[in-house]
């Protein structure tokens, strides 16, 4: 008699896509489009064995226990802190940096709201507008600029992901609206770009739903009859924006931006990538690791099929009262993060920070296991993980805790545990990532320069 | 002659100048107030000078802060900030600090009046309605506004992004975005919808999608046959006629022939198939089934398991079969069926042979048009949604398909998303002398509908518009929709938001100190307090006894866990509660529960509560490095939280802000973190005793009420007139609304202070009933500072 096995559920989803993720990319998967697009993008002849830089960014809320997180030691000599011991075996792929920050994350005149300043600026650069609600503004963020760079040709531009608690009613930071603490991209200033937190709905997104239904001739005349409905949609939208005034237009202006972005894709909607032949995952899983680790997974797959070249995942939002059960920690997350130097709350947090770490080192583990070209999807990529407060009981935004991975191609060293001399802008090392995915641009945010990677 | 004149003006002036300036009413000051410039000399600099500029000026500028180097005297946008900064801090007495010299309250009232008055020219004269952005449907609007053109339900809950919120609700127009995210599940969410809405007759409904979980005659792993065995699945169909079977298999590979599987239906074997694909890539077999209506079942059975215990490699021992999904799409149509034949809901009139298709198409349109716009459409509008839908018909879609497409259409447009003056939109702009432009009565229909409903207008509340009425019978529209079903929306949303007990689900206390918690009991107690202020739309009540009510709602769970009768049934019932035990909103354990920690209570965050969301007065956010909480009293023993909090404020930094918060939040001490009625903290007797900075001593949740409602009743009447103007207009409040609060709270006095008269109030308003006629900006304000520092 045979060994029972258990049922069909999200773990074997997981197994389904650790088989299709160890498989080589075949050119099968890779829609022709993003292909071109990639060759493109680096100006090189189109070929598959010339991957494309895939970036992402990982967002950890509420700082870091510092003392246990930081490496001791300098440049390749370096011993990672007790936080990261779960990156020890990609320690080689690692880059950790020291003397990164964020000022416009500083009040600057605008009293407290740390938190919200601190996920606000983390990808912009920029200071958020103080305002409850209206005219939200900070600044385009750096994967949207990435996005506009080199996303076209590919399924998703970008790809915005959260494992977030659903959000709570009621005020957020200290007078500032709830769309700074929730939101890491921004496709402009004033249009923060919500993240998907269900990882069904995201693999639909790359995949298409996967129904029976769904033939090439029943796509064939959704896109015709999607087409109608959106040149309809448009010219309702024009003629609106024709006599309305200057805020609503603003609106307008989103929603029109949203219809051509949907309007591409209606275009070329055979650029789906070929389906994993695998149960679609359910919808969001109750276990918090579960769910990280399935969007971990999904991410992968995104950068694997090149579907995007660029994704974000927030693995909670700034000032989240997560609490975390499984680790016997009942207290909320940022009311821990107050530890008023209290041992025993500082050791609730330094084993907070291990638990985020674990899923970044899987996350890595994943792409280090998709072989592509002569090495790994990981060596093709460009991984950023940080939090944009570097102990909550400071709410200081200096010297951030900054991770890399990946050697982007080989124009990243990594190994190495770099200690920048006078503190720079967090967004220097956004500068120099811009550099890597040939995309020129002389500043992002309150960039003063450039980062050396290589 | 002129001489004395002008000497009596300047008597004049120097009367008002003097002590009693600061009452001056607000009329005055957009008349002939005299130059700022003078006042400031006079009368403001000294100020600054005795009472700030020893920490703030630009040698010492404590906290980054030197008030000198504002631009004075009339602030421009850049200072603008800092001098509301000044403003909350002076007028709330947290400046000067506490063990510095206090300036008399009579100088400081003085000082607060003119700052306000300067910052905020206020002109009743020329009312100001603000403007609200256009402003798209939540979540919830979406799915309500659904629910009442169509009658389905549609859940947007797990595939549209979470809305942003801002001011406290999820209905602010200028933070709702919209992403292609957004836009992406609109366009998919129309398309279901429509699907729903005209069922097309061609292709055929899903029937049943997913993998085997309830299919009978498993053990235990319907996926996973790992021996001879036949799965069961019971259909009920809606008609006789041919069905597509559509199955994904798999298999472990083992012995010498691959896993083998019929399908049957009925006992009776239709085919045998190989399952020639693996658990990585499993096979796709489809199949054409002819099935009777009613009941059938279909077996899918495991034909050849192969087990060899002796083999050595693993994977060559075991050979198992997978059903991994079923999808049943059906009945297809027979081949003589007649292909014009069209199925459409009634609601549709038949062509009439006089007219064209697109006449046709326009006429079943735009009464859909009407409705899902919430206004008449316009002829063009109507021509091009028409010529849209025979676009698709000429393609070679079907009727009901080519008009689900318009449906979708209809859904997806900005016309739908967006809450806007539809009027306004072709006006050109006003002229200055008309600030104001009132709403049409379509968009004041909406607007009022989604106060009241969180849902669209009605079709009699369309019909009033559309024969210029609506304003007229507004009282008597605003009671019919209050006394609908609907009514309960606003309340779930609004108390639900306000109150913070749309939380309660959210919410996880620790479980090793509250085991008793559940979701159930969450939902209880969101309930109960959305029951208790429900009850305030009929009881004639003024708001204030949402403080002191000595009543409340309670269900068999609730009941017990207040120890008090439970109803005979399910439901929920009214009851009083404990004299002197609880009392009102403050007393209920939801709004206990979601102003706690996990683990803990929070004086602090209670002290909060209280301020913020029902006096409006919240205290400013702690600074960052706050001094730690010592853990034990100085004998050594571990302390109350209250000792531990009061050990705290003995720091003069601290107490600032602390002497106004905690004492609100000691009261409530005597409820645990999920508002469980305790007398014991750490084994020590809990102390509700405290003093509020107003003075009135209070020792519990009954007393603090009461001082509320007795002492601090206009805070709370103005709060509440605030924060119901902000989630009806969707909009965040500024100083030119202060009249229209004023007005409103001064309205629902003549009217007892109850709920309804609130939200009459609200609708009355010119806020409510109008907007700023040009684009918001800043000029009008710039204009008028200009106008009184002209000498």
């Amino acid at each position: 008699m045979p060994p029972a096995v258990s049922k069909l559920n999200r773990r074997q989803f997981l197994t389904g896509l650790g088989a299709l993720v160890a498989l080589p990319v075949f050119d099968s998967l890779i829609p022709t489009s993003s292909l071109r697009a990639a060759g493109l993008s680096t100006g090189a002849i189109p070929s598959p064995l010339t991957p494309p830089l895939r970036t992402a960014f990982v967002y950890v809320p509420n700082g870091v226990n510092n003392a246990h997180w930081w490496p001791t030691g300098a440049g390749a000599d370096f011993r990672l802190g007790s936080s990261l011991a779960a990156l020890e075996q990609h320690k080689a792929e690692l880059q950790i940096i020291a003397g990164l920050g964020h000022t416009k994350a500083n009040g600057n005149g605008d009293g407290p709201g740390d938190h919200a300043r601190a996920s606000a600026t983390f990808l912009t650069g920029a200071q958020a507008l103080k305002t409850s609600g209206s005219e939200i503004r900070v600044g385009r963020s750096i994967d949207q600029m990435i996005a506009a760079g080199v996303g076209a040709g590919h399924r998703l531009p970008s790809l915005e992901l959260s494992c977030d608690a659903p959000r709570l009613s009621g005020h957020c930071d200290s007078g500032y609206s709830c769309a700074y603490q929730h939101n890491l991209s921004w496709r402009s200033e004033s249009q923060p770009l919500p993240a998907e937190r269900n990882p069904r709905l995201v693999f639909e997104r790359m995949f298409g739903g996967g129904s029976r239904r769904d033939t090439n001739e029943s796509r064939t005349v959704r896109a015709r009859q999607n087409r109608s409905i959106l040149d309809f949609v448009t010219d309702d939208t024009r003629r609106l924006q024709r006599d309305l005034g200057q805020d609503d237009n603003q609106k307008l202006d989103q929603y029109l931006t949203a219809l051509r972005e949907i309007e591409r894709r209606v275009e070329s909607f055979e650029s789906f990538a070929a389906r994993p032949d695998a149960p679609l995952p359910v919808g969001i899983p109750s276990d918090y690791q579960e769910h990280m680790r399935l969007m971990c997974d999904l991410m992968v797959l995104s950068f694997q099929t090149r579907s995007t070249p660029v994704a974000t995942l927030m693995l909670a939002s700034e000032a989240s009262g997560h609490t975390f059960p499984t680790l016997g920690i009942t207290e909320g997350h940022h009311s821990l993060s107050h530890h008023q130097r209290r041992a025993e709350k500082l050791e609730q947090i330094r084993r907070i920070d291990e638990f985020y770490i674990s899923q970044f080192a899987y996350l890595i583990e994943r792409m280090k296991a998709v072989p592509e070209g002569e090495g790994s999807l990981l060596d093709n990529s460009l991984l950023v993980y940080g939090s944009g407060i570097r102990d909550g009981d400071r709410h200081d935004h200096t010297n951030l805790p900054v991770i890399l991975a990946g050697r982007a191609g080989g124009a990243v060293k990594t190994g190495r545990f770099m200690e920048l001399g006078p503190e720079q802008p967090m967004t220097n090392l956004y500068l120099s990532m811009l550099d890597l995915h040939g995309i020129k641009a002389d500043r992002v945010g309150d960039s003063t320069g450039r980062l050396r990677l290589g | 002659m002129r001489i004395f004149a002008a000497a009596l003006l300047l008597a004049f002036l120097a009367i008002l100048a003097g002590a009693c300036w600061q009452t001056w009413p607000d009329w005055w000051w957009g008349l002939r107030a005299p130059s700022p410039e003078i006042v400031f000399e006079r009368r403001i600099n000294p100020f600054l000078e005795r009472t700030c500029y020893d920490c703030h000026d630009q040698t010492a500028h404590k906290g980054g802060f030197a008030i000198d180097l504002l631009d004075l005297p009339v602030p421009d946008n850049s200072s603008r900030e800092s001098w509301e900064r000044v403003l909350t801090h002076v007028s709330a007495n947290l400046m000067p600090p506490p063990d510095e010299p206090q300036p008399t309250a009579a100088d400081r009232a003085q000082f607060v009046s003119w700052l306000d008055h300067t910052l905020h020219p206020i002109d009743p004269r020329y009312p100001d309605p603000g403007r609200v952005v256009i402003r798209r449907l939540n979540r919830q609007s979406y799915q309500n506004t659904i629910h009442d053109l169509f009658g389905i339900d549609f859940d947007p809950t797990d595939t549209f992004p979470e809305d942003d919120t801002g001011y406290g609700f999820d209905n602010i127009a200028s933070v709702l975005s919209v992403s292609p995210l957004l836009l992406e599940r609109y366009l998919a969410a129309a398309e279901q919808i429509a699907a729903a809405v005209i069922p097309d007759p061609s292709p055929p409904p899903l029937i049943y999608s997913g993998a085997p979980e309830n299919w009978t005659g498993g053990d235990g792993d319907a996926a996973l046959y790992s021996t001879n065995r036949t799965l069961t699945w019971t259909l009920d169909l809606p008609a006789t006629g041919k069905y597509r079977l559509h199955l994904l298999v798999a298999q472990d590979q083992a012995g010498n022939e691959p896993a083998r599987f019929s399908v049957g239906v009925d006992g009776r074997i239709i085919t045998k198939l190989a399952a020639d694909g693996s658990r990585r890539r499993p096979r796709a077999h489809d199949l054409e089934l002819d099935l009777p209506a009613g009941t059938s079942h279909l077996q899918v059975a495991f034909l050849n398991d192969y087990y060899a215990e002796a083999t050595a490699e693993a994977k060559a021992r075991d050979r198992n079969f997978y059903l991994q999904n079923a999808e049943l799409t059906g009945p297809y149509s027979q081949p003589d069926a007649d292909p014009t034949r069209i199925v459409l809901p009634d609601w549709v009139p038949a062509p009439k042979s006089s007219e064209t298709r697109t006449a046709w198409y326009g006429r079943v349109l735009s009464p859909i048009m009407r409705r899902a716009w919430r206004r008449p459409p316009r002829n063009d509008e109507i021509t091009r949604l028409a010529a849209l839908a025979e676009s698709c018909e000429s393609a070679g879609d079907s009727t009901a398909a080519a008009l689900q497409v318009a449906l979708q259409a209809i859904l997806t447009s900005p016309n739908f998303i967006f809450l806007f003056d539809a009027d306004a939109v072709a006006e050109t702009p006003p002229a200055k002398s008309q600030p104001i432009s009132p709403l049409s009565d379509f968009a004041l229909a909406a607007r009022l509908s989604y106060f009241l409903w969180d849902g669209p207008p009605d079709d009699r509340l369309l019909d009033l518009a559309d024969e210029g009425k609506l304003r007229e019978q507004l009282p008597t529209v605003t009671a019919r929709l209050l006394a609908d079903p609907r009514a309960r929306r606003f309340v779930n949303s609004f108390a639900g938001q306000w109150l913070e007990v749309r939380n309660l689900p959210l919410r996880t206390p620790d479980s090793k100190l509250f085991p008793e918690w559940s979701p159930e009991l969450a939902a209880s107690m969101q309930e109960e307090t959305l029951l208790f202020f429900d009850d305030f739309l009929t009881n004639r009540q003024p708001i204030e006894r949402l403080l002191t009510g000595d009543f409340t709602f309670v269900d068999n769970r609730l009941a017990q866990f207040y120890g008090l009768p439970g109803p005979p049934d399910d439901g929920f019932e009214r009851r009083p509660v404990p004299p002197n035990r609880r009392a009102g909103l403050l007393g209920q354990a939801g709004v206990l529960a979601v102003t706690s920690y996990p683990n803990r209570t929070s004086p602090v965050l209670r002290g909060k509560f209280v301020l913020g969301k029902l006096l409006g007065t919240p205290p400013p956010p702690p600074p960052p490095n706050i001094p730690s909480l010592a853990e034990h009293g100085a004998d050594g023993q571990p302390a109350t939280l209250r000792q531990r909090l009061e050990l705290h404020r003995a720091n003069p930094a601290c107490a600032t802000c602390h002497s106004l918060i905690d004492p609100l939040g000691f009261a409530l001490e005597n409820y645990d973190a999920m508002g469980r009625r305790r007398e014991l903290e750490n084994g020590n007797p809990i102390d509700s005793r405290g003093r509020l900075v107003t003075g009135e001593t209070v020792d519990s949740a009954v007393s603090l009420s009461a001082a509320l409602a007795n002492g601090h009743r206009d805070k709370f009447h103005r709060n509440f007139a605030s924060t119901l103007l902000t989630y009806a207009l969707g909009r965040g409040l500024d100083y030119y609304d202060r009249p229209t609060v004023d007005k409103i709270v001064s309205t629902a006095a003549l009217h007892g202070h109850t709920l309804p008269a609130y939200i009459d109030a609200v609708v009355a308003s010119i806020a409510f009933q109008n907007q700023r006629a040009e684009p918001a900006n800043a000029s009008t304000d710039k204009d008028r500072i200009a106008l009184n520092s002209t000498p």
